[in-house]
């Protein structure tokens, strides 16, 4: 009987070890853990406005293979102090980055002068027919349009993406 | 062995007894043996104590009812107050429903000067009186205290300070109602108010008025620009339909905020306060031209075309005919 209990107390613990030094992630210069994971891609783009509210208009349109992100912005509102949000997936980061204390930035650069045809807005959104018409026409983007590259949770992998805006039509 | 505890029983009584007469009443501290008296700021200490609003105390005095009864009350203040500071003449109590009931005890209180006073009406030991300081034009950025004093009829009194308290620099304007089509110019330049509204008949009646409009205000039935404010640099494209009264060239800055509730502008709602300090240390690179799609509880910072002002602008109401808006005003 105290054998087997001993033996149990031994294998348990031996188990704990195992499971306490699996593996020691090391922690890159910004302090966040450098992982196995090489996925690489922006998942969301958000823009504030100087009231912390957001100035979008539907979804943003994200495309991956192209590394294009789009904010539709209800019309009027000024882009010289807004406030960038990015979402990444998981382990991976932005550069350069955006401060978390006074991230005003200036994204009037960003803004894609585009003529819109039938069918590019329904209900006050855009259609996937203007975000794919403007992805396929990389040249008429504009040359001051802001840039973030995004790093993989491996730190091997690195994507630039262009982030554009889109003013709405007035509603 | 029963006898036994009866013994018992009757020896314990015995004791208790003896113990339970035991000593007369003892007050705790010192008994009042003289007139005595105490004061409390009613309005709330971070509050700032804008000109022409008031300041609220409760001053509460007392004497042993066999040594007299009160008779009379004043108040010294270092800046004497604007019109309408006085002495509430009734002492209040609290019913079991919680509201306050008010029992008159004295004339209508007297002021000259900084001096505000009061004669005790009624057979009394004990009140509290409520004395509402309106905050003069000439106490503006300085410090303001008081002295609160009382008389019995044994000739006894007391004296209790308040102070100092800082007031404020800015002036407040509260409940300015703005229409596109009539009561649309806002200027933040008039010497006594935060803002003052122009309508089209009064520029119609003095075109110089132009110069001194610092922002135009219009209504849109477009969700995207809603109700605007616009200085004279705006874009025409986010201003349809508006059309600019001839002399307005102010470059006013704004911007835009979003759930900066001021309990002073919001009519006593909230708990937040914007005070000088406020106007002082706000950064307005980050300002421009125009705001749209303004809504209820939204705001805005303004800075005048020449910095000489700053302001706060609270959007009380927005609806269909227009919005009400309540300001408060610093000048740099």
């Amino acid at each position: 009987m105290k054998k087997t209990v001993n033996k149990l107390a031994i294998f348990s613990l031996l188990l704990l070890c195992s499971v306490a030094c699996s593996k020691d992630f090391p922690v890159d210069e910004d302090g966040l853990l450098i992982t196995d994971r090489a996925e690489c891609y922006v998942s969301n783009f958000e823009l504030l406005d100087t009231d912390h509210q957001t100035i979008r208009v539907g979804n943003s349109y994200i495309d991956t293979v192209a590394q294009v992100a789009i904010a539709y912005v209800r019309f009027g509102t000024s882009l010289t102090d807004v406030w960038p949000q990015v979402s990444l997936v998981e382990d991976a980061k932005l550069t350069p980055k955006i401060a978390t204390y006074n991230g005003w930035t200036d994204f009037s650069g960003s803004k894609l002068p585009i003529d819109f045809i039938e069918g590019d807005w329904s209900a006050g959104n855009a259609t996937d027919q203007l975000s794919e018409r403007i992805v396929a026409n990389p040249s008429a983007f504009p040359t001051a349009a802001k840039r973030y590259t995004v790093v993989s949770g491996n730190r091997k992998v690195q994507k630039e993406y262009v982030f554009l805006v889109v003013e709405r039509p007035m509603q | 062995m029963k006898l036994k505890n009866r013994y018992v029983v009757l020896l314990f009584a015995l004791g208790f007894l003896g113990m339970g007469c035991n000593d007369d009443m003892v007050l705790i501290g010192d008994p009042v043996t003289a007139l005595n008296n105490d004061c409390i700021k009613r309005s709330l200490p971070v509050a700032p104590n804008l000109i022409g609003q008031e300041i609220e105390f409760a001053y509460a005095m007392a004497l042993p009812e066999e040594l007299g009864n009160l008779t009379s009350a004043q108040v010294v203040a270092s800046i004497p107050g604007g019109a309408g500071t006085y002495f509430d003449p009734n002492s209040y109590y609290t019913n079991a429903s919680g509201e306050d009931v008010a029992v008159l005890v004295a004339s209508e209180s007297q002021t000259s000067g900084g001096t505000t006073s009061i004669q005790f009406s009624a057979d009394t030991c004990a009140a509290t009186l409520r004395f509402y300081y309106i905050i003069p034009e000439e106490a503006r950025g300085k410090e303001v205290s008081f002295v609160f004093s009382v008389k019995a009829s044994n000739g006894q009194s007391a004296e209790y300070k308040m102070g100092p308290y800082k007031i404020s620099e800015m002036d407040m304007t509260r409940s300015l109602l703005l229409t596109s089509d009539e009561q649309c110019y806002i200027s933040f330049r008039g010497s006594s108010e935060a803002a003052v509204i122009y309508s089209k008949t009064d520029l119609d009646a003095d075109p110089s008025l132009a110069s001194q409009i610092d922002l135009v205000y219009a209504r849109h039935s477009s969700a995207d620009i809603s109700h605007a404010l616009y200085a004279a640099d705006a874009p025409e494209a986010y201003r349809p339909d508006v059309v600019f009264p001839s002399g307005f060239s102010s470059q006013t800055k704004m911007i835009k905020e979003y759930g900066l509730r001021d309990r002073q502008l919001s009519d006593l709602q909230y708990s937040h306060f914007i005070d000088d300090l406020d106007f002082e240390t706000i950064n307005m690179d980050r300002s421009t031209n125009y705001v749209l799609a303004l809504k209820e509880e939204a705001g805005v910072w303004v800075e005048t075309a020449d910095a000489s002002y700053r302001a706060f602008i609270f959007i009380n109401n927005a609806g269909s005919s227009g919005m009400t808006i309540s300001v408060k005003r610093y000048k740099m």
